[in-house]
């Protein structure tokens, strides 16, 4: 575990001003709220115990609510099947993460996920209890919030839901993991406006402090800014762009994750990505174009994910992608062909034929199966 | 003259009114009597999905469903969400991966109206027919 702390006194202390401006700037919810009924989704709940702190109340795929505290434990877990070609057959425990949340006021959110169960590659040692995010969020208005702590790079949305349940796939495309570092450490303005059929919503981020809890990720960040676009249109389809400045950690990378060139100096990366649901039918797409402000080490790569339902909660999964890394390593191409059974929204089995033209570590050919929950 | 005849017959059955959705089966979207709003589908679409959370007075919003399997239920979701409810579970689920939650769900369109008279930040829908003075309505679903 590498746990960096320091220089981030002054920041931390102008943060949580500004918290706390923007929940005493917004009105008050009445003081005379009536009782806060039972919450729920599509699920119905499996268990529910009357309490003196309310009911406690289990939903498959939602949690454990915890009477009318506003805290929630949940979380998803997934096994891995995998044979990569040439190699050996492996099976592991590949997540089992745990969300704790808790809404004590209305304005007030505040998240955790703590990984307990963590191998990203069979070869590595496994790790236990890794922070994966933790950050409060400080509600102004819609189109103003504040999220401080560790949380998701917003760029693109597979590594925003990159949960396994979450996604169609057992392995994970290039773009989304190698040019850039899936977490940031700092904070976050976001928001979002209404206009006619859609919703814009935006982000603008920094990491101006360090790292905390991380597995060192092809692409580790230093110091960074960012922002988000994206619209969202009621006809379901969705298209985003993104941007991040960042200074790359010294000394631990990995092949393929970065370049040579000005290793220290700033790198720039921009990215695309957009969403299109039709009936059974869904295409996923992601573009990232990453190069460093000085010097050589250009990397850029996209995907492309049509995916139908073609029977009943069977869903066939297609997948080209491309990723150039930076010289000498050549570029690769990989197919991914798929299926995945989804018996219950909470539960999903999937099975994956990978292939490609070249060899990535990070994602190797060979056919990969799983088994993910949302507990 | 037979041709005429022709003519009339749908003349007239063009001039009579296409029967209405009668009122018992419309639903009503509801606030407290104090909100002083105008909301459109888009407006309630985006309270529903939880992307919209705060009143223009800026206090929250208190959004309230009726149980998945209720008429109620599936009428509102799918002309205002343009979905089913299982449709929907793609989209909890990504919510739920940050956190958020779907609207409370109340067991009956008289548990949503009591609920809505009492708290000024709430907004639900009941039957049309159930609508009374404990409330204001802001949009009626044919």
């Amino acid at each position: 575990m590498r746990v960096r702390t320091g220089k981030t006194a002054r920041g931390g202390g102008a943060l949580l001003v500004v918290a706390v401006v923007l929940i005493c700037a917004s009105p008050a919810a009445p003081a005379d709220d009536p009782p806060a009924p039972p919450a729920g989704g599509a699920q119905a709940s499996l268990l529910s115990l009357p309490t003196p702190i309310g009911a406690v109340r289990y939903t498959p795929g939602h949690g454990l609510r915890v009477g009318d505290t506003g805290l929630t434990l949940a979380g998803y877990g997934a096994v891995d099947l995998l044979h990569e070609e040439g190699g050996a057959t492996t099976f592991r425990v590949e997540n089992a993460d745990l969300f704790v949340i808790w809404d004590p006021l209305a304005r007030v959110h505040l998240f955790s996920e703590i990984d307990m169960v963590d191998q990203e590659n069979p070869h590595e040692q496994r790790r236990t209890i890794l922070t994966d995010r933790l950050f409060g969020d400080f509600a102004g208005f819609d189109w103003l919030n504040l999220r401080v702590g560790k949380f998701l790079t917003p760029i693109g949305r597979w590594n925003q839901i990159h949960a396994r349940p979450l996604v169609w796939t057992t392995s994970r495309p290039l773009a989304t993991t190698l040019p850039f570092d899936p977490y940031v450490t700092g904070a976050m303005l976001f928001g979002s406006r209404f206009p006619r059929a859609g919703t814009l919503t935006y982000s603008l981020y920094g990491q101006f402090t360090n790292s905390f809890d991380v597995e060192p990720p092809a692409q580790p960040m230093d110091r960074g800014v960012g922002g988000r676009v994206e619209y969202a249109s009621f006809g379901g389809w969705s298209v985003a762009g993104s941007y991040l400045a960042f200074t790359a950690l010294p000394g631990e990378r990995e092949a393929g994750g970065t370049a040579a060139g000005d290793e220290r100096g700033w790198r720039h990366l921009a990215g695309l990505d957009t969403l299109w649901r039709r009936g059974p039918f869904e295409l996923w797409g992601e573009l990232a174009f990453q190069e460093p402000a000085h010097g050589s080490g250009r990397q850029w790569g996209f995907y492309l994910q049509p995916v139908t339902e073609v029977l009943p909660r069977i869903y066939a999964i297609a997948r080209y992608e491309y990723y150039n890394r930076a010289a000498p390593d050549p570029a690769i191409n990989i197919g991914v062909l798929g299926l995945a059974y989804k018996p219950w929204p909470f539960v999903v089995l999937k099975g994956e034929y990978l292939f490609a033209d070249h060899r990535a570590e990070q994602s190797p050919p060979g056919v990969k199966t799983s088994f993910t929950v949302l507990f | 003259m037979r041709r005429v005849g022709i003519v009339l017959c749908l003349a007239t059955a063009l001039l009579v009114p296409a029967p209405a959705v009668p009122d018992e089966r419309a639903l009503a979207i509801v606030v407290h009597p104090d909100r002083n709003v105008d909301l459109d589908m888009q407006d309630v679409a985006h309270i529903y999905l939880r992307r919209r959370r705060f009143w223009a007075d800026g206090t929250p919003i208190v959004a309230l469903n009726r149980e998945p399997e209720t008429a109620a239920r599936t009428t509102f979701s799918r002309r205002v969400l343009r979905a089913d409810p299982a449709q929907l579970e793609g989209y909890w689920n990504e919510r739920y991966f940050e956190g958020i939650f779907p609207p409370t769900v109340l067991s009956s369109g008289a548990a949503v109206k009591r609920y809505v008279a009492a708290d000024r930040n709430a907004i639900g829908y009941i039957e049309w027919k159930d609508v009374d003075a404990s409330v204001r309505v802001v949009l009626k679903l044919d």
